[in-house]
């Protein structure tokens, strides 16, 4: 029989087992593969407590490309993939399958992937979110850039249902080894997530009665947000119905006891029907302890909402909700493609409040026309809105993302129309992060970056909790001091230009 | 701006009802019973506010092996300022000072014993809510220790002042 390694890289939020690492052992357990499965983060988090060390240890260099290591953390890490690489090697698999997460995951995968290679014979693949976005050569993509290295034999972009077993079967196809993919249709046909491979006490708190697990009930998005580029992985939005996803839940309740789950969803409601039959198909269900459920959830206009939607999303189990509000002023929103207002939020708030369920914002500043004006609107909001953060409805706000013109999302468009400026890196290619509008030129980077700080102030001010503050602050001083030297090279060669038709005039 | 200020308590009969007096810096605004569950609505003022629950020596009801058979006990249910739930977390991390000066956190919530809880309440109020109910309460229990890194805290409010505080001198 045909031996399985399904290996999940850090990081991982290790609140819950990994999604793709279920779905990659159901796929793979459908072909009758003998398949076993290993959670690095969760073997790291155990090695590091045994060690004495803290878990964050590795954190700062391993998740950041401008970050070295020190040799303390040079040895912990070699350490680990010493002892993870030799159990695997000794695993005698025939195919490891290496699923990783996130880009930040990159320095992680190519140390254990170096480690394994000439000492394993077994078929090395690897996918997932990080496999796609650039590599550290910044020219080729990571997945494509390992396959050059000869530190993988396959990799896998897009979805793994479909792209998988043809690799097994046929070595080639859609997806593999390139990035032309296949979208799935008809998402009911596959199988359930499967978690039998995983301890799922790895996953509890101290705190935690139940383990978390994570159901992904559509692909892609209704909206098309200008700064987004899910449209170019997943053009079309395909939704599980409403009783499938309601009925994996129900599965993952009687097989494994759980109660919490997460959906990894672009958004939860992008198909009203979908979103209700699930609701009432939860909601109607006799379990024996109540479960809750999170995910990401699109705000529309407050007229369009059902009367007793919020009464639903409550008795279905909804406990938390992160919402894209992207700014405080309507206009700009407008502008995004978000089709909501202030007015619409502050509806929104009312009745989550009413029925205790809880909101997470998602948003960021310096939108590509956004003007002063603009931006004191954002401001207002944290006033506005503090009373929600005080019952407890807004649990947090999320400033992560720093706007980018991302490739393949409708503001490239737009940036090569409006024809913006970028900032080069180093290797002369174009830096996405450095833009400035000719239209609003008094927006470039720095004073995006004093906006985004003002706005952290002004969330502080109001007592706002800040999910990934330290990590925002951290990206945003590694960009400014990046910013910096890219802004310094582009002012020399200009200089130099300039020298150089002086001379020649 | 008055503050509107609601308690829910329950209340247990032994001989009497117990009784509630609560304070508004150091001016009686309720002094009364409290029979079964009955809820107080007040208008108050920011500053210290006590509520302070009364039961006399003989009102414990002892069986011949002196196992209690009834108790006068007064219950804190719930606390609401400016429409806002306090949860009943912040009531059980409230201090309890009995007659004789000893202080315990209030975790059962009830008065058991004549004593009295202080609340401080400062404006502006929203603020001082959730600096109660959320950040004070968070680092008692500390960081969520699931997550793989110590980044994720809500309210680090004096690290991230000292991260924009370097990035504005970067931006300079």
């Amino acid at each position: 029989m045909t031996k399985t390694l399904v290996c999940s890289i850090p990081p991982w939020d290790i609140s819950k087992p990994p999604l793709s690492g279920g779905i990659l052992c159901a796929v793979c357990k459908k072909l009758g593969q003998n398949v076993t499965a290993v959670d690095l983060q969760v073997n790291l988090n155990k090695y590091l407590k045994s060690c004495d060390l803290p878990v964050d240890l590795l954190d700062d260099a391993l998740y950041n490309f401008t970050h070295e290591f020190t040799p303390q953390q040079e040895k912990v890490l070699t350490n680990f993939i010493s002892i993870e690489g030799k159990k695997i090697i000794s695993g005698g698999y025939d195919y490891i399958i290496i699923s990783l997460f996130s880009v930040l995951g990159q320095k992680f995968a190519t140390k254990l992937l170096k480690y394994l290679s000439g000492k394993t014979y077994a078929n090395r693949i690897i996918g997932g979110a990080g496999i796609t976005a650039p590599s550290f050569d910044y020219r080729n993509s990571y997945g494509a850039t390992l396959k050059k290295n000869n530190l993988i034999d396959c990799y896998i972009t897009g979805e793994a249902e479909e792209a998988l077993p043809m690799y097994f079967k046929v070595g080639q196809g859609p997806g593999i080894n390139n990035k032309e993919f296949a979208q799935l249709d008809h998402l009911d046909q596959y199988a359930f997530p499967d978690y039998s491979c995983y301890d799922l006490n790895d996953y509890l708190s101290d705190t935690d009665e139940s383990v978390e697990l994570a159901i992904i009930g559509s692909r892609g998005c209704v909206r098309s947000c200008t700064f987004c580029d899910v449209v170019k992985t997943s053009p079309k939005y395909r939704f599980r119905s409403g009783n499938n996803i309601a009925k994996e839940i129900i599965n993952h309740y009687e097989t494994y006891g759980v109660t919490k789950f997460y959906f990894a969803d672009s958004l939860v409601n992008g198909s009203d029907k979908m979103f209700n039959d699930m609701c009432n198909t939860l909601a109607n269900y006799k379990f024996h302890e109540p479960i809750s459920w999170k995910g990401q959830y699109i705000l529309r206009n407050r007229k369009s909402v059902p009367k007793n939607h919020f009464e639903l999303l409550k008795s279905s189990g909804c406990s938390e909700l992160f919402v894209g509000i992207e700014s405080g002023c309507d206009r700009i929103r407008e502008e995004i493609g978000k089709k909501f207002t202030n007015d619409d939020i502050e509806f929104y708030l009312e009745n989550f409040s009413k029925f205790d369920v809880k909101v997470l914002f998602l948003f960021f500043s310096g939108y590509v026309s956004e003007t002063i004006k603009d931006h004191e609107e954002t401001l207002r909001m944290f006033s506005r809105w503090q009373k929600y953060v005080a019952t407890g409805t807004i649990t947090g706000i999320e400033t992560l993302n720093i706007l980018m013109i991302l490739p393949g999302s409708p503001l490239e468009t737009v940036s090569k129309n409006s024809h913006f400026h970028f900032l080069e890196n180093v290797d002369g290619s174009v830096n996405n992060l450095y833009w400035t509008n000719p239209d609003n030129p008094s927006l470039n980077f720095k004073e995006r970056v004093r906006r985004h700080l003002e706005m952290i102030d002004e969330a502080i001010k109001y007592k706002w909790p800040i999910w990934n503050g330290e990590l925002t602050l951290d990206l945003l001083y590694n960009s400014m001091l990046e910013y910096k030297q890219l802004s310094d090279k582009s002012n020399n060669k200009s200089n130099n230009n300039r020298i150089k038709i002086i001379s020649i005039d | 701006m008055p503050i509107k200020f609601s308690i829910e308590l329950t209340a247990k009969y032994c001989n009497s009802w117990p009784w509630l007096q609560i304070t508004n810096n150091n001016v009686v605004i309720y002094d009364n019973e409290i029979k079964e569950t009955q809820s107080i609505s007040l208008n108050i003022t920011g500053g210290v506010l006590k509520l302070i629950g009364i039961k006399k020596n003989n009102d414990t009801q002892l069986s011949a092996d002196n196992k209690i058979i009834q108790d006068k006990l007064l219950r804190v249910d719930k606390i609401v300022i400016d429409d806002i739930d306090m949860g009943i977390e912040f009531i059980r991390h409230l201090k309890f000072n009995n007659e004789l000066g000893t202080e315990v956190s209030f975790l059962n919530t009830t008065f058991y014993e004549n004593g009295e809880i202080t609340i401080n309440l400062q404006e502006p109020i929203l603020s001082w809510i959730i600096e109660e109910k959320f950040i004070k309460l968070l680092s008692t229990y500390g960081d969520d220790k699931r997550m793989y890194s110590s980044v994720f805290s809500k309210f680090k409010y004096s690290v991230l002042h000292e991260k924009i505080k370097n990035l504005r001198n970067l931006i300079k």
